[in-house]
């Protein structure tokens, strides 16, 4: 019969029962530092911590300063998009736009990265959000010979230079009843989990 | 019966596992590169029906056209069509027929991905989903080569993928590893003589 | 026998590792969307999404329009109209998948053939009602659900699953189908 391994050592035992007793401490550390990954991104992903912004009052967020400059109904401007019972809110934030080395101070992070997947919704006081209506070319909103009245997105994709000043206009479909009352928000990629809700005048 | 004892007769051991375990190891890339070396594909026969995977799939003619065939205007040249009875095994309903029969020739090199048709009310749906147990008759439509001659008769290689319930990238389940599960030939009638109706 | 024990423990070992893999549910099964169960005609609630089945329909043909003029479109097997009403409940919504499931687990994607008769797209605050329309195996008229998800991997999102037991019936117990749907007229949808 032939015998490869030979009786254990003391010494052998001693540290097989060390190995033995590390892995209690060992296998969380291991599922700890595999998960951390995805922990960070579940905060990094989403918008999930509100800051409000009062009033009249101006935000820094996403490296530009941005301020709710108008907030009316005008269900005239695209009549044939508007479902009964709902109207068409429109949204005005003035943005200017930051030298990109000011606020978050990310290396060269530029404008388009941080401005990335930029949305802007409206939500009521019960949580329920309506994100901005695909309304097509509407003139009345968007009109051609001002450039600087725009969507969030089509800003971000335009290379605007430091410190230029912008409207970024958008739309909403909501109901009428709750037209009053609900309040802009405002999320950047790079600012994430923050996201920014405004108070009506 | 010797004892393995001293350092000498230690590395003996390790040696003789080592040598073991390379031998096994490559014993088993040798099966699967034979496993894997493509076999030509059989012979079936075109006027039966003829299972792959997903589909129950039975030849029905093969043509050429030119101008307009099945509501698709042809840009320039010619289209090699093979029209087709399909039914889906799977419990899904499915379009995945883009890669199920291939031309042995008569296309131009880049091969592209035929246009498929339903056949069936006039309507002329182009990839339409079939969906599970219900038998539908199918057009294949390739663009041909400019100035190639349409072949009296043509072989087509009927493709088959295998079901894996998790696939390796992310656990899915789905339908992979295409292989060829046989070829028929089929006799090609000129312009405005093909199709069954 | 100290080898005889050796081997007898990596069978064990063997034994263990398989049953584990074998029974134990696979990823897309843990992480995929979570069912919501309901009937024909209650609001079933999922976590956006809330829906009402109101009728379904079994027919041989369907009239459909089609460039102004009205179609008939053939099946080997069952056409299926179900009006239903859904609204979101919270942020909008997507849905692209809407499945007719059989009682024997065969899953009917809504007909590429037929016109769309609802909107992938809801918003808070407006119900939509509209059609689905779906070609089944006529076995798999009774005892089917409508599942209605954004996309059957969106993980743990909900699902719709509504019971379709309220089907029309014809004298014999079986589903009572129609020769013709016409679908052109607009119905009640």
């Amino acid at each position: 019969m032939a015998q490869i391994s030979q009786p254990a050592g003391a010494g052998e035992r001693r540290w097989r029962r060390r190995a033995l007793l590390t892995l209690p401490l060992l296998l969380p550390l291991a599922a700890a530092a595999l998960g951390a990954n995805h922990l960070y991104w579940l905060w990094h992903g989403s918008h999930i911590v509100a800051r409000e912004v009062a009033a009249g009052e101006t935000a820094v967020f996403g490296g530009s300063e941005w301020t709710l400059t108008g907030l009316v109904a005008r269900p005239e401007a695209k009549p044939a998009a508007v479902p009964p019972g709902f109207t068409l809110l429109v949204a005005d934030l003035s943005v200017k736009v930051g030298s990109a080395h000011n606020a978050l101070k990310v290396g060269d992070t530029t404008f388009e990265q941080l401005w990335g997947a930029c949305q802007v919704g409206v939500v009521d006081g019960q949580g329920r959000r309506w994100s901005a209506a695909k309304l097509g070319y509407t003139p009345a909103l968007y009109p051609a010979r001002q450039r600087d009245i725009a969507t969030c997105g089509s800003h971000s994709l335009s290379k605007q230079p430091p410190e230029a000043v912008l409207t970024v206009r958008e739309a909403f479909l909501v109901p009428r009843d709750v037209a009053p009352s609900v309040r802009p928000t405002l999320s950047l990629d790079g600012e994430q989990p923050y996201y920014l809700v405004f108070q009506r005048r | 019966m010797t004892e393995f004892s001293g350092l000498g007769q230690r590395l003996k051991g390790w040696l003789l596992g080592g040598v073991g375990a390379a031998i096994a190891v490559i014993v088993g890339i040798g099966l699967a590169i034979l496993g894997t070396k493509p076999k030509p594909p059989a012979t079936l026969d075109a006027r039966q029906s003829i299972a792959t995977g997903q589909w129950l799939v039975r030849p029905l003619a093969a043509y050429t056209a030119a101008g307009a065939v099945h509501g698709i205007q042809l840009k320039d040249g010619r289209a090699l069509v093979l029209e087709a009875q399909l039914v889906n095994r799977t419990a899904e309903t499915s379009s995945d027929y883009g890669t199920l029969f291939k031309p042995e020739t008569g296309l131009d090199g880049k091969r592209p991905r035929p246009t498929v048709v339903l056949l069936r009310d006039g309507v002329g749906g182009r990839s339409p989903g079939l969906h599970p147990g219900l038998g539908e008759r199918v057009a294949f439509i390739w663009p041909m080569a400019k100035g190639q001659e349409p072949p009296a008769s043509l072989a087509f290689v009927v493709n088959s993928k295998r079901y894996k319930a998790m696939d390796n990238l992310k656990g899915l389940p789905g339908w992979f590893n295409e292989q060829p599960a046989g070829r028929f030939t089929l006799a090609v009638a000129p312009p405005g003589r093909g199709g069954v109706d | 026998m100290r080898v005889l024990m050796g081997v007898v423990v990596l069978g064990v070992a063997a034994l263990l590792c398989y049953g584990l893999q074998a029974s134990k549910p696979r990823p897309v099964d843990l992480a995929r969307t979570v069912p919501v169960a309901g009937r024909q005609g209650e609001t079933v609630r999922g976590r956006f999404l809330a829906g009402r089945v109101d009728k379904v329909e079994f027919a041989r043909n369907l009239k459909v329009p089609f460039d102004r003029e009205a179609r008939t479109l053939t099946t080997d097997g069952l056409w299926v109209v179900v009006t239903l009403e859904l609204e979101a409940m919270r942020q909008p919504v997507v849905l692209y998948r809407r499945t007719w499931n059989g009682p024997s687990g065969l899953t009917f994607h809504e007909s590429d053939r037929a016109p769309a008769g609802l909107p992938t797209g809801f918003m808070v605050g407006q119900a939509s009602r509209g059609r689905l329309v779906f070609e089944i195996r006529p076995e798999a008229a009774s005892g089917a659900s409508l599942h209605l998800s954004r996309d059957w991997i969106s993980r743990f999102d909900s699902e719709l699953r509504i019971d379709l037991d309220a089907i029309p019936r014809d004298p014999a117990g079986g589903p009572d189908v129609v020769d013709t749907l016409d679908l052109s007229l607009g119905g009640d949808a």
